[in-house]
């Protein structure tokens, strides 16, 4: 009969290459003692260095022959899972993967032990790794477990690494370290039984940090709890305890299909002003933060790396704080903990130790986690912007009563001439002041205006482009049809011309709805490498029926060779959009001749493209050129005064120029746009 | 051939029948479309031909959007069109939904019933693996150039199509498994792709293959 067998090579494959670290080999022997029901487990060492011996001890349950023999050396298997220990605990042991990590750091492996069943007894292995490598086959090497009288140690197992073949780093020890303080929920007030511990100053330090447990500084708490997979409770609580949102399922976007669980997350505002009446400092907050911060996960008490680790960001804290930067957390001031009680057969590991495999159960409780997040986001949203009123109604009284303040003090200091003098001149300066104040609030009065009119233009346009003006392109085409097919009309010709006609019109109609969708395209807001003539052919097509319209001849003149910026594609278009419109308008009164506007590009250095738009009105007048890039300055009936500010302020941002000329030989003025190019 | 009409205005579903007149066609509007897609299609004759204008949901006529029903309809070997009043519609469109349309007319264009003919015969072709250049999909590498966080899209450049050109793609087209990776500049992944293709906002991609 033949067997498959493996080859000596599958222990270096399984140990070392299956890997993620060292912390992970080791930490999974503490993990075995945990699963032995141990209370303590000594992790030590020695030098770290190459050669050297690492041990680990526990007192737990211990092994007896049997459990060495059909556990231990048994890789790919656990015969724990399912079942829980004489504790009550869940076993959180691994298929051995990791353990076969930890033994292969050194050349030799000791192992003693003595079970909880067989006190009488301690049972020994040695394992020589070296032998493996000169044989062909694992089954070529045979193991002996010795067995010798115990004298009076008490049951537990104690493994020594010997012959240590790589030197640990000190990366590696604080990562150890931080991962063994971490992982039997130090953060719990419920205190677990397990008390693992490395010997090495680099544990001390944070075992310290680690119990200062900052959580009640916490600005904001969440706790979400999922009892099962169509109800929960939700609440967000301040630093002093009192509930400032709470909610159900109704405000999330359930039912999850997962298990039972708790979120926790505490956020900070790490701010000096939040601190002022704490006996905490920020600074003590940022390095427990910086150690301990992140959205760890604890399965049966556990800790499961890396969710939680240094750049492990699984919930996505950052990238959502990066779409709406307002009360959104960050992994920087944040923690947090997710807690299940779940064995293996739920949440399943990985083979490698890095976390879980994403199953169902695993994405529906990271969407919970993301749907009470956001529930929280946007009851803080609604918050600031209810507190923001506040301020805003706040802000007249507050300016009343410091300009009150400062006359007094003018008043009761000053003397004789000089009281007069400063009063005047204060005077002065409020009026100024309420000129910039009243000019501003009218800029801003105007742009929401503008805003206004343009979601009411975008909202309507679908309504008008897909039901209205589609009806009519359509009779069009069905009255077009029936000409074609009858017969007894006379000059069909000029039936169809006319009908012609009124398509084009209908065309022509179409265009405010779709150049407003499409100016509002989000595409258009990313910045990118922007070819300027493709973008300036487009918008010039775009107003051909304007331009017909108004029996306006618009010409090109333009570089033969492509000339690229770094800009988003709507700030260009407001920048030529706005002088086209502007020419347009300008052109409204000349009766007598042609209208035309050229738009011109020339490259002036290899690093910058001027574009100039002319066009053969009648110049500025009536405005001081100076002014016409003020908001409000207009000399139209029913202008906004508002084409020129924006331009003006977009070429700025584009880290470009503009120049105006009131007037020409061309007839009309002329402005001139340099932009920086890449 | 049965030419079914979908279009929550009930003007242009009339209006679509009389402009469809032809002694081989029979235009039907669909009054009460219902709200299953599966049942829609499962009641249909062998020679039905869906017809659909992109927006059914906003005025309650569907609870569903004509690319919806216009692509399960291919899927289950029905041909269809969809319509759009956009000039530049499809770029609405997600790239693998795409795959499942093969025509998109913009209304200016929908003047008599020779574009039925014109799809009904793309899309039977379609189904029986017969593709035109523009069309056929091919097996190519893509590679992850930019994702924008802010609209979750995802912006590709496809070396064996054009190596200088970045194509969008909403997040949502890539299979749940690898979302993760495609936020990340760089990532590689095969799919299909109608590499025939000239306008960038025809482009579809499918059968993503995941690298596990």
């Amino acid at each position: 009969m033949s067997k498959i067998r493996f080859s000596s090579n599958i222990l270096k494959r399984l140990g070392e290459e299956l890997n993620p670290g060292i912390d992970k080999g080791i930490l999974e022997l503490v993990k075995n003692a945990y699963d032995a029901d141990a209370e303590s487990c000594i992790v030590d060492i020695g030098t770290g260095e190459a050669g050297g011996t690492l041990t680990v001890s526990d007192d737990g349950d211990g092994m007896d022959i049997n459990d060495i023999d059909e556990g231990w050396l048994v890789l790919g298997n656990s015969r724990k899972i399912h079942k829980t220990t004489r504790l009550g605990r869940l076993p959180a042991g691994s298929k051995g993967l990791g353990r076969l990590a930890a033994l292969r750091m050194g050349h030799k492996v000791e192992m003693t032990s003595v079970s909880i069943n067989d006190r009488k007894n301690q049972y020994s292995l040695s394992i020589d790794w070296d032998y493996y490598d000169r044989e062909d086959l694992v089954d070529d090497v045979e193991l002996t477990i010795d067995s010798r009288i115990n004298e009076g140690k008490t049951s537990g197992t104690e493994i020594k690494i010997l012959e240590l073949r790589e030197n640990i780093h000190r990366a590696d020890i604080k990562k150890l370290a931080r991962e063994m303080v971490l992982l039997a929920d130090p953060f719990s007030d419920v205190k677990n039984s397990f008390n693992p511990v490395l010997i090495a100053p680099e544990f001390e330090d944070l075992e310290k940090l680690v119990q200062r447990r900052y959580f009640d500084d916490a600005e904001y708490y969440l706790e979400a709890e999922l009892s099962n997979n169509k109800e929960c409770t939700l609440s967000v609580k301040d630093w002093l305890g009192n509930v400032l949102f709470s909610g159900s399922m109704n405000n999330l976007k359930g039912p999850y299909k997962t298990i039972s669980f708790r979120f926790e997350i505490w956020t900070f505002i790490l701010n000096n002003k939040n601190f002022l009446n704490r006996t905490v400092t920020i600074s003590e907050i940022r390095t427990w933060l910086k150690d301990f911060g992140g959205i760890h996960f604890y399965q049966n008490g556990l800790r499961v790396s890396p969710y939680g680790d240094k750049g492990n960001d699984w919930l996505d804290l950052n990238l959502q704080r990066v779409r709406s930067p307002e009360e959104r957390p960050s992994t920087n001031n944040t923690i947090g903990r997710v807690s299940v009680t779940a064995d293996e057969s739920v949440l399943i590991p990985k083979t490698d130790r890095s976390g879980f495999i994403e199953n169902e159960t695993f994405r529906e409780l990271h969407r919970f986690c993301t749907d009470a997040l956001d529930w929280m986001a946007k009851q803080r949203l609604a918050q600031a912007e209810k507190r923001r009123a506040n301020e805003k109604k706040e802000v007249p009284k507050a300016l009343k009563k410091t300009k009150d303040k400062m006359l007094s003090v003018i008043i009761n200091t000053a003397e004789g001439e000089d009281k007069e003098k400063l009063h005047k001149a204060f005077t002065a300066y409020d009026k100024a002041r309420q000129k910039e104040a009243d000019a501003l609030q009218n800029e801003l009065l105007l742009y929401r205006t503008l805003s206004t009119a343009g979601i009411t233009a975008a909202t309507f346009a679908h309504e008008m482009l897909g039901e209205h003006l589609k009806n009519g392109s359509l009779y069009i085409s069905i009255l077009k049809n029936k000409i074609k097919k009858e017969t007894q009309i006379r000059n069909p010709e000029d039936y169809l011309d006319k009908l012609n006609k009124l398509n084009d019109t209908f065309e022509a109609i179409k265009i405010p709805g779709q150049t407003t969708l499409s100016l509002i395209e989000h595409e258009k807001r990313r910045r990118s490498k922007i070819e300027v003539h493709e973008h300036l052919f487009k918008l010039v097509d775009e107003f051909q029926a304007f331009y017909d319209s108004r029996n306006t001849n618009v010409e090109t003149n333009f570089l033969q060779s492509s000339v690229y910026i770094y800009a988003t594609i709507s700030a260009f278009e407001s920048i030529i959009v706005n002088l086209i419109v502007n020419g347009l308008s300008a052109l409204e009164q000349i009766h007598n001749k042609t209208r035309k506007i050229i738009i011109s590009t020339v490259q002036l250095k290899t690093d910058e493209i001027e574009i100039s738009i002319v066009d053969n009105g009648s110049g500025i007048t009536g405005l001081d050129v100076k002014d016409i890039w003020l908001p409000g300055q207009t000399t139209r009936e029913n202008g906004t005064g508002l084409g020129l500010t924006i331009v003006k302020d977009t070429v700025k941002d584009l880290g470009g120029t503009i120049d105006v000329r009131a007037k020409t030989d061309f007839g009309g003025a002329k402005f001139t746009v340099i932009l920086p190019t890449i | 051939m049965k030419v079914h009409i979908f279009d929550d205005n009930k003007e242009s579903r009339d209006l679509f029948v009389e402009l469809f007149q032809d002694p081989n066609l029979l235009v039907e509007p669909v009054d009460n479309p219902g709200s299953n897609i599966q049942e829609i299609i499962n009641s249909l004759a062998g020679d039905s031909f869906l017809f659909s204008d992109y927006r059914l949901k906003p005025h309650q006529y569907a609870n569903f959007d004509g690319d919806e029903i216009i692509s399960i309809a291919y899927n289950n070997h029905i041909p269809g069109m969809l319509c759009s009043s956009l000039s530049d519609f499809d770029s609405i469109l997600g790239r693998s939904i795409r795959r499942e349309i093969p025509m998109i007319a913009e209304i200016k264009d929908v003047t008599d019933p020779e574009l039925i003919y014109l799809c009904n015969d793309i899309c039977i072709k379609e189904f029986k693996g017969e593709f035109s250049e523009s069309r056929k999909p091919w097996r190519t590498l893509c590679r992850v150039a930019e994702y924008d966080s802010k609209y979750d899209k995802v912006y590709l450049v496809i070396p064996g199509w054009d190596s200088k050109t970045k194509i969008s793609a909403p997040l949502s087209d890539f299979p749940k498994e690898i979302e993760k990776k495609v936020r990340e500049e760089g990532f590689r992944f095969y799919c299909k792709v109608n590499m025939g293709c000239e306008n960038p906002r025809e482009l579809y991609f499918t059968d993503v293959e995941i690298d596990t």
